[in-house]
């Protein structure tokens, strides 16, 4: 019986009747396939109106942020919002200084534990829970100590520098200072952040510029608009990021695997571009020259008061998918810090190890499993790994109660000899 | 292994089964080749749920094949009720001792509350006893040990039913047709039809936010509302029909592809305008085995009325006890024997003063009204003690319990969304199975030859919606990633 109805199956073109038939079936594919998106983007449109209208908002304080004149912008002190990030949103409380903090708290002049004041941008301010937050996790783990976390988004040295001397001046006692120097410090300090006067006051650039295509832009309004869309579009794009196709487009300024921001420790980047897509005025090289310059300042200031200063580098996902351990960053933050830092710190080999663990078939498995999806900031495995290199630094060589000032001309001549901690981490 | 990782590979093994099988069904023609392939593959799939499990089921097999041997010999009523002590004893010895001994403080018992239960008895073993009960009514039926084996054991239905008979499922056993295109088509579509209305039972269980689903409602300790158990009632009846009718769309379409037809399970039940028609539509493959092999036979023992309704009771508690050993489900049977024995003699009152209730209005009060009743019928179905079943039905009448409403609101647009566009699908549904009579008699037109490929060939315009209403379901808990569990598993 099957043979008989092979035999008759023929070769050639389709009679009239089917033909349309084939047609008519096609368009109603298609009509159905275009109602089907549609319906589903109106219900998306709808469903994320009700959700994000009820959700959170910068409430009376604007997510906590202030003028501020030495650094342009600064946290406000005693404020408490709920800040969102990324679809996602956590409790965020500043201190009496204005700095990030498990609560509102009045922070007093001096503290009976010692105090160790972190200097840094987002990564060390936490996008996420304090609770989850690096800093809020070495916090937990090292009762003993009082943990400053000065940390604002945006920040580079030349801000570092500034809120140290504003404690300075405020009289607020510290025992050590952590600097966490981020990637982007170059691009900051080369074409965001200008000096204003001798007082190392600083105000940001007025032109900007972005990087941005249709599909960036189109990504973009997806993400704030269509909550459910916008979860389709990740699973696809997670699993190309996890086979190991480090392109995301997501309207934060190009390739999150490759922002100008991040990329110059691997290639070349823009010296004439403005802010953000570029280094200028400075360029690259000037920008690293001003860090260094901040930071110069910064460690001089706290020598003087006999303050031990450490320095922490960690990796964005442009420098794990693209760089190696011994990044351009790595190696100019190891020699700056010779006979200058207590310890330095580098979390590029732990991220390099969580790579090469990854399968071979799933490549990119790092960065799904520690960073926020979207993001160059850590997620809360990426947190933990970070907590841990840094709790083990503070275990090989503890913070102290530092003893009475010495005079400046005791530090000068201490400079000179170059001496510095011996139990310093130097990997 | 991991439960999601359990599942996957369970899933794969299960598409792999499905393709071998297939390929044996149309490429083999010998009958003992392609009964041995389908057998090997149920037995591979039913293995991975755990060696023990196959054991009773191959032990349950060959005794239910020699009983049944007796049985055609001898088809006096001892061999009948040896068989069914035989099937009745293994059911109470996994089913419900280990659920009897935990309460029983007797030390020797206890070894008996940890017997795991083997995945499906429930369903197998009402299918051996139906075949017995087929053999002593004189059915020519006459399988193979392989046959029988295969009856027993037959993947698509193995683990959760629809319960099958004898005579519908030997001939096709004995078939030497390859599955058609029509078969493999149907059979997907009603695969994809059950895999969207589980993930919606999922979504309903678990709700668009998180905690905030049917799950996390019944489980909350107390302090609901009227509105809220009513909500929780409607929204677990469509849960658990969601769930087992998109089960049961699973496995009719399975077997569908390999060119097997088993049992319906559902016909649109929230449809039924009174409780008699909404047993004959829920969880059909058992109320009908229930009706034909217990109600029928009892209920002509004896001609009185009372004996009907006693009957009718009893028939219901079985379907409730089948569920489950317990006091709860016991009471849900109770409550369903009753409900049916009320409406009996409401059409009783109905036929003695001669009054014609007929009309839209009638059939909508008629119909809103049943599923009040089936809808409250859930609670002791689904309510965790028997203390919280009496809760919920305190706060359904204490008037001051509906000032407010506990449960998230989410939970209400959920559920009240899902039904009203359950409900539209069905009229779409209807309203396409109207045309497509009256397209059989009517000229071919350009017009009626495109509503005649709308209505024909559904699934061209049905499989985008199909798609974008899976991918909403799923966007929708993005926190509910974890294993999914199929409910009627556990029974």
């Amino acid at each position: 019986m099957s043979i008989v109805q092979t035999s008759t199956i023929s070769v050639g073109p389709l009679p009239p009747r089917a033909g349309r038939q084939l047609r008519l079936k096609l368009a109603l594919f298609v009509a159905s396939l275009i109602f089907s998106v549609a319906g589903f983007v109106a219900f998306d449109y709808f469903y994320s109106a009700a959700i994000l209208g009820g959700a959170v908002s910068g409430g009376p304080h604007g997510f906590c942020f202030v003028r501020d004149p030495q650094r342009s912008f600064a946290f406000q002190p005693n404020c408490s919002c709920i800040r969102p990030w990324l679809g996602n949103s956590y409790a965020f409380n500043t201190n009496s200084l204005g700095f990030r903090d498990e609560r509102i708290r009045q922070v007093p002049l001096t503290s009976s534990q010692p105090r160790i004041l972190v200097l840094g941008d987002s990564a060390p301010e936490g996008m996420t829970s304090w609770q989850d937050s690096f800093i809020g996790r070495i916090a937990a783990n090292f009762p003993q100590y009082e943990f400053l976390n000065s940390s604002v988004e945006g920040y580079s040295p030349s801000n570092y520098l500034n809120t140290a001397r504003m404690l300075i001046n405020q009289g607020i006692q510290f025992d050590e200072a952590i600097v966490f120097i981020d990637i982007s410090d170059a691009q900051d300090e080369a074409a965001f952040f200008h000096d204003v006067g001798s007082s190392g006051a600083v105000m940001t650039a007025s032109q900007k510029s972005a990087k941005a295509n249709w599909y960036s832009n189109l990504r973009l309004w997806i993400n704030n608009q269509l909550l459910l869309t916008n979860d389709v579009f990740d699973f696809f794009e997670k699993g190309l990021v996890r086979f190991g196709w480090y392109h995301l487009e997501l309207g934060h300024g190009g390739n999150e695997f490759d922002l100008e921001r991040s990329a110059w420790t691997y290639r070349k980047v823009s010296d004439v571009d403005p802010y953000e897509t570029g280094y200028a005025p400075l360029g690259l090289e000037g920008g690293i020259r001003r860090e260094k310059e901040k930071m110069d300042l910064l460690w001089q200031e706290l020598k003087q008061r006999n303050i031990p200063i450490s320095v922490v580098v960690y990796p964005w996902p442009a420098q794990v998918a693209h760089d190696t351990a011994d990044s351009r960053q790595v190696r100019i933050w190891r020699d700056w810090c010779e006979g200058k830092c207590k310890r330095f710190v580098t979390l590029f080999p732990a991220f390099f190890a969580i790579k090469d663990q990854c399968p071979r078939t799933q490549p990119g498995c790092w960065y799904l499993s520690h960073f926020i999806f979207g993001d160059t900031h850590y997620n809360s495995a990426g947190d933990a790994v970070v907590a841990n290199v840094i709790g083990n630094a503070l275990l090989d060589s503890p913070a102290s109660k530092r003893p009475a000032p010495i005079s400046s001309q005791d530090a000068d001549s201490q400079s000179r000899n170059g001496s510095s901690d011996p139990s310093g981490v130097r990997p | 292994m991991s439960g999601e990782h359990e599942m996957l590979f369970r899933a794969l093994l299960y598409i792999v089964a499905l393709g071998l099988g297939l390929l044996v069904l149309a490429k083999v023609r010998s009958r003992g080749v392609r009964q041995a392939g389908l057998l090997i593959a149920s037995y591979a799939l039913y293995l991975t749920w755990g060696a023990w499990f196959l054991a009773v089921l191959l032990a349950s097999t060959v005794i239910n094949f020699l009983i049944g041997r007796w049985l055609k010999r001898q088809p006096t009523p001892l061999v009948l009720w040896a068989g069914l002590a035989f099937n009745l004893l293994l059911l109470a010895t996994f089913k419900y001792v280990p659920g009897i001994t935990i309460s029983i403080p007797v030390a020797s018992l206890q070894k008996f509350s940890h017997l795991a239960l083997p995945l499906g008895i429930s369903f197998w073993t009402f299918q051996a006893m139906s075949y017995l009960f087929d053999l002593y009514r004189g059915e020519e039926i006459d399988p193979s040990l392989l046959e029988f084996a295969l009856y027993m054991a037959f993947f698509p239905v193995v683990i959760s039913g629809p319960i099958c008979r004898m005579p519908d499922m030997l001939p096709q056993f004995r078939s030497q047709m390859p599955p058609s295109r029509d078969d493999i088509g149907r059979g997907l579509c009603r695969i994809a039809t059950g895999l969207l209305m589980m993930q919606i039972a999922q979504l309903l269980g678990k709700g668009m936010l998180t905690g905030q689903g049917i799950n996390a409602g019944f489980d909350q300790a107390a302090g609901w509302s009227g509105p809220d158990v009513w909500l929780l009632a409607l929204g677990y009846g469509l849960q658990v029909f969601f769930d087992f009718a998109g089960y049961s769309h699973l496995a009719i379409g399975v077997a569908r592809v390999v060119g097997f037809v088993v049992p319906e399970n559902f016909a649109r039940p929230f449809a039924s305008t009174t409780p008699s028609i909404f047993w004959t539509r829920w969880h059909m493959s058992l109320s009908f085995w229930i009706r034909d092999y217990v109600f029928l036979p009892l209920a002509m023992l004896r001609r009185e009325e009372w004996w009907r309704k006693l009957c009718l009771l009893l028939a219901m508690v079985l379907f409730g006890i089948w569920h489950k050993g317990t006091l709860l489900f016991v009471l849900f049977g109770c409550y369903h024997g009753v409900l049916l024995i009320l409406h009996r003699q409401a059409q009783q009152v109905e036929q003695r003063f001669n009054w014609a209730l007929a009309g839209k209005a009638w059939t909508f009060f008629s119909w809103l009204l049943t599923m009040a009743f089936i809808s409250l019928g859930w609670i002791f179905f689904r309510a965790n003690s028997l203390a919280q079943a009496g809760a919920m039905f305190s706060a359904l009448i204490s008037p001051a319990a509906y000032s407010s409403h506990v449960l998230h609101q989410s939970l209400y647009l959920l559920i009240l969304g899902l039904a009203v566009s359950y409900a539209v699908v069905l009229v779409v549904i209807n309203g396409l199975d109207r045309h497509s009579e009256r397209l059989e008699a009517a000229a071919v037109t350009s017009r009626s030859e495109l509503m005649a490929t709308v209505i024909r060939d559904r699934w061209v315009w049905v499989a985008p919606m199909w798609a974008a209403a899976c991918v909403l379901v799923m966007t929708l808990m993005p926190q509910a990633r974890a294993a999914n569990v199929f409910m009627y598993r556990s029974f």
